[in-house]
C-alpha cells in the first residue's frame, strides 16, 4: 500500500451534506442517475432528481413514492431506466415508475411474503427481481411482478445477490448462514461458514449476515456483520469476511473497527479497485472505508455518524452515504428547543475521490 | 394504628395443608398431570404471586402495545387477539391468543430513566421518602402473606447467574422476608443430605442447630437471628423437595412447549414451584436492554418470551389456579419511540406497558392508553406506586388500612399519594 494509493482513496466530502426529513435504511440511484431514491421507516420511497450543472451533487425533492407501509428495507432500479421496486417490513412489494410524478405503484404484491421484506435485487438483465425476508423464502418475481418460483433457503434472510452470471444466488441469514443456490434447480451447491458473525446470547440470536457483496468475476464473495459479544445493546468488532466462491474457503477475516463500532452494514465494489464499506455502531460512531482484500488496513477511513449504507453515482464520480444524525439517543423524553419530540433523520453525505 | 394481616387469616389448616401438599408435591416432582380439582381447592384459599421480571426494558411497540404505520412504529406487524378490538405485535402470537386471560396497562408513566435507580425504585414500588429502604415487593408479600404453611420460601427467585440469598430484597422488613434465589433454575448448592449421615443423625444436628441459634438468639438482634432460623427451616424444607429442580421428570411436551432456552426452563420451574405451594415466585429475564438493534434483538427475544408466559398462564388456567395465581410481567421502564443511530431503543420511563393476569384482576381487556405515536399516556396515567395498591388489592390485603411495622414506626404498604387502579381489579 504506497502513500499514493492511500491518497488516491482517501475520500473528501461535499460542502455538508443533503438533509433528508426522515430516517432512512435503503437508497438507490437510477440508471442514468437522474434520481435518488431511498426507502424510509415511515413507509414513502424518498424520490429525489439530481439538480444539473452544478459544481458539487445537489438534489431536488420530488413527491415519495407510496403504497407501502412500516419500514422500507430495501429498494431497486431495474437497468431500463424507468422502474424501481421496493419492498416493506410488512410483506409487501411494489413497483413504480419513478420518471412519472405520479406517486402511486404500477403494481403492489401484497404479502409477498410473511412480514418483513429485509432484501431486493435485480439480476444485470432486468429479468428477475429477488426479495427474501424473515420467512425464510426467497422469492422471485418477472418486471410485471408476476411470481417466478421461490426457494425455501430457511432462517431469517438479511442478504441476497446474484452471481454476475446470473446463474446462482447467494444467500445470507441473520443465523450467520451463508449459501449458494443454483436458479435453475433451485438446489444448494455450497455453503460458506460465517458463524462467526452469529452468537445466541441468553434469549437473543445476535448479530448475523448484514452485508453482502460479490467480486465483478464472481471468484470472491464478501460478507459483513460484527462479531457480537453480547445481546441488548449490542457490541463487537465489524467484520468482513472473504470466500472463495469456488471451494467455500475462507481467504480473508478483517476486522475493521472496534467493539463499538459494531456492524459492516454495507459493501460495494468500486471500478478503480477497491471495497466499499460502511459501518454503524454506538449512536454516533460509524466509518467509511475503502479496503482491498490483501491490504491488513484499509486505505482509508473517515467517520461518520452511523453510516448505513452506500450508493455510487453511475457516473463515477461521486457516492451518497447514508447516515444518521448526531445526538440520536437519549433515555427519556428529550425535547427540543421548542418543547418538540422529535425523531431522527438521516444525513445524505456526499463524496467523492480527489482523481474523479 | 396497625392493620398488619395476621398469621391465622392466611391460613389453611395444617391438616387441609399438609394434605395438599402431599399431592402436589407428589404431582409437581412426579411429572404427573397436576390434580385439577385439588389445584381449585387451593385457588379458593391461597394466595400467591408470579412476578415475571424482564429486566433492562422491553419495548411496549414491539409487544404489547404495537403502533402500526406510525413515526416511530417499527418494522413488525400488529396481529389481533383473542379479545375484539386488542392487538399486539406480531412477535407474540401466543400470547395473542390467551388475551382473554390478560389485562394489559397501557398507561404507565414512572420516574427513572436508569437502570440503577429504577430497578429497585420499580420494585420497591416508589413510595414517599421516609428516609427508609422499603422492601421489594415479593418481600412484601412474603410479610403480609406469609408461606402459607408450606414450610418453604414465601419468596423465591428463578435467575440466570448466581444464587443465593438476597436479603437486599427486604429493606427495612429484616433479611427473613429477602429472596431465596435459584441461580441459573438449581437449587443451592449442597442441599442434598450426604448418604453417610443417616436420618436420625440428621435429626441429631438440627437438634443442636436449634439449642445454637437459641443462644445465638439470646446475644443477637431479633432479625438476624430470626432469618438465620427461617433459612435453616426454609433449606430443610427445600431438601425434602430437591426433585422440583429435576426438568428431566416434566413431561417433554411441556418442556418444548415452554421452550429450550434458560427463559422457557425457569418458567417451568416456576409453574412447579407455585403447584408445590410457594407464595412469591419471581422469573428473571436479562438481556433486554436495546440500546442497538432493538428491532433484531426483539424479533428472537420476544417470541421465546411469549412462548413460556403464554404457556404457564395456559397451565395456570388450565390447573384452576389462574384464580389464586396473581400473575405480572413487566419491565422497569419501556423505551423510546425514537430510534437511535445504533437501530436502538433507549429508556423511556413515560409511557410504557405491563400485563397482568389471575387472582383478581379482570382479563380480556387494556386499561390506559398512550396517544398514536406512543410518545404520551393519553389520559389517566398510573406510576408504579397505582400498581402496587392495585396488586395488594388484587391479593385482598387492603393497602389503605394495612402498615407495616418498622421497629414501631407505622409505614404505608404503598405510596400514600396513589391508589389502586379501579379498572383493573375484578
Amino acid at each position: 500500500m504506497t502513500p499514493e494509493l492511500k491518497a488516491k482513496f482517501t475520500p473528501k466530502a461535499a460542502k455538508k451534506p443533503l438533509e433528508l426529513p426522515q430516517q432512512f435504511l435503503s437508497a438507490c440511484f437510477s440508471p442514468t442517475g437522474v434520481f435518488l431514491l431511498a426507502g424510509s421507516m415511515e413507509g414513502q420511497v424518498g424520490r429525489w432528481s439530481l439538480v444539473p450543472d452544478k459544481p458539487e451533487p445537489e438534489l431536488a425533492e420530488k413527491p415519495p413514492l407510496t403504497g407501502l407501509t412500516a419500514w422500507v428495507s430495501a429498494c431497486a432500479c431495474l437497468p431500463d431506466g424507468k422502474l424501481a421496486v421496493a419492498a416493506d417490513s410488512f410483506g409487501n412489494l411494489a413497483c413504480w415508475s419513478y420518471c412519472d410524478d405520479a406517486a402511486e405503484p404500477i403494481w403492489k404484491v401484497e404479502n409477498a411474503h410473511d412480514g418483513w421484506i429485509r432484501c431486493v435485487i435485480v439480476s444485470a438483465d432486468g429479468q428477475k427481481i429477488a426479495t427474501c425476508g424473515r420467512d425464510g423464502r426467497v422469492v422471485f418475481w418477472s418486471a410485471d411482478g408476476k411470481k417466478q418460483s421461490e426457494i425455501k433457503v430457511g432462517g431469517d434472510l438479511s442478504e441476497i445477490r446474484f452471481a454476475p452470471d446470473g446463474k446462482s444466488l447467494f444467500a445470507g441469514s441473520l443465523e450467520g448462514k451463508v449459501s449458494q443456490w443454483e436458479l435453475a434447480g433451485s438446489t444448494k451447491v455450497r455453503e460458506f461458514d460465517a458463524g462467526l458473525l452469529f452468537k445466541p446470547n441468553r434469549l437473543q440470536d445476535v448479530g448475523g449476515v448484514r452485508a453482502m457483496a460479490v467480486s465483478s468475476d464472481g471468484s470472491l464473495l464478501l460478507v459483513g456483520g460484527t462479531q457480537p459479544e453480547n445481546g441488548g445493546n449490542v457490541q463487537g468488532k465489524p467484520t468482513v469476511l472473504a470466500f472463495d466462491v469456488a471451494t467455500g474457503e475462507l481467504k480473508k477475516k478483517a476486522e475493521l473497527g472496534a467493539g463499538g463500532d459494531v456492524y459492516v452494514t454495507d459493501l460495494g465494489w468500486h471500478p478503480d479497485g477497491c471495497w466499499l464499506v460502511t459501518t454503524s455502531g454506538n449512536p454516533g460512531q460509524g466509518k467509511f472505508l475503502c479496503w482491498r482484500v490483501e491490504d491488513e488496513q484499509p486505505l482509508s477511513e473517515t467517520k461518520l455518524s452511523n453510516c448505513h449504507a452506500v450508493r455510487q453515482h453511475p457516473s463515477g464520480k461521486w457516492f451518497a452515504l447514508l447516515t444518521t444524525n448526531a445526538g440520536s439517543n437519549g433515555n427519556g423524553k428529550v425535547v427540543d428547543k421548542d418543547g418538540q419530540y422529535r425523531g431522527n433523520s438521516s444525513p445524505l453525505v456526499v463524496m467523492t475521490f480527489p482523481t474523479t | 394504628m396497625q392493620h398488619l394481616c395476621k398469621p391465622w387469616e392466611h391460613r389453611l389448616s395444617r391438616r387441609a395443608w399438609l394434605g395438599g401438599m402431599s399431592a402436589a408435591g407428589t404431582a409437581a416432582a412426579s411429572g404427573l398431570p397436576f390434580d385439577v380439582a385439588f389445584g381449585e381447592e387451593l385457588a379458593k384459599q391461597k394466595k400467591q404471586v408470579l412476578f415475571v421480571w424482564i429486566d433492562g426494558g422491553m419495548s411496549q411497540y414491539e409487544s404489547w402495545d404495537p403502533k402500526p404505520n406510525s413515526q416511530f412504529g417499527g418494522p413488525f406487524r400488529p396481529i389481533q387477539t383473542s379479545v375484539p378490538g386488542i392487538q399486539v405485535c406480531e412477535l407474540m402470537p401466543r400470547s395473542a391468543k390467551i388475551m382473554q386471560h390478560l389485562c394489559v396497562v397501557r398507561g404507565m408513566c414512572t420516574q427513572d430513566n436508569s437502570h440503577s435507580a429504577g430497578v429497585p425504585r420499580i420494585q420497591r414500588g416508589d413510595p414517599k421518602n421516609r428516609g427508609v429502604t422499603y422492601p421489594f415487593f415479593g418481600s412484601s408479600v412474603a410479610k403480609l402473606v406469609g408461606n402459607q404453611g408450606t414450610g418453604l420460601p414465601a419468596y423465591v427467585s428463578i435467575k440466570p447467574g448466581n444464587g443465593g440469598f438476597i436479603y437486599q430484597d427486604a429493606g427495612f422488613l429484616g433479611p427473613q422476608f429477602g429472596a431465596v434465589a435459584f441461580g441459573d433454575g438449581k437449587p443451592p448448592e449442597n442441599m442434598a443430605r450426604p448418604e453417610s449421615v443417616s436420618e436420625a443423625d440428621e435429626e441429631l444436628r438440627q437438634s443442636l442447630r436449634v439449642k445454637a441459634d437459641e443462644r445465638y438468639r439470646l446475644r443477637r438482634r431479633p432479625g438476624s437471628a430470626e432469618a438465620n432460623g427461617y433459612v435453616f427451616e426454609s433449606a430443610r424444607e427445600l431438601m425434602r423437595q430437591q426433585s422440583l429442580f429435576d426438568l428431566s421428570k416434566v413431561d417433554p411436551r411441556d418442556r418444548e412447549r415452554y421452550g429450550d432456552h434458560e427463559f422457557g426452563r425457569h418458567m417451568l420451574l416456576a409453574r412447579r414451584m407455585l403447584e408445590t405451594g410457594i407464595t412469591f415466585v419471581k422469573v428473571t429475564s436479562y438481556g433486554w436492554d436495546t440500546h442497538g438493534d432493538n428491532f433484531n434483538g426483539h424479533a428472537s427475544l420476544m417470541p421465546r418470551y411469549d412462548q413460556a408466559f403464554a404457556s404457564i398462564v395456559e397451565d395456570l388456567q388450565e390447573r384452576g389456579m389462574l384464580d389464586n395465581v396473581l400473575v405480572i410481567t413487566m419491565s422497569e421502564f419501556g423505551r423510546t419511540p425514537r430510534i437511535n443511530g445504533h437501530v436502538g431503543r433507549d429508556h423511556f420511563p413515560e409511557a410504557w406497558s405491563l400485563a397482568m393476569s389471575g387472582r383478581g384482576v379482570k382479563r380480556g381487556l387494556t386499561v390506559g392508553k398512550t396517544n398514536a405515536k406512543g410518545t404520551a399516556v393519553e389520559g389517566d396515567a398510573y406510576d408504579i406506586g397505582h400498581m402496587f395498591h392495585t396488586w395488594f388489592a388484587a391479593l385482598g390485603i387492603d393497602s389503605a388500612k394495612t402498615q407495616f411495622d418498622n421497629h414501631g414506626q407505622p409505614l404505608p404498604i404503598a405510596h400514600d399519594d396513589m391508589h389502586a387502579v379501579k379498572e383493573v381489579l375484578a
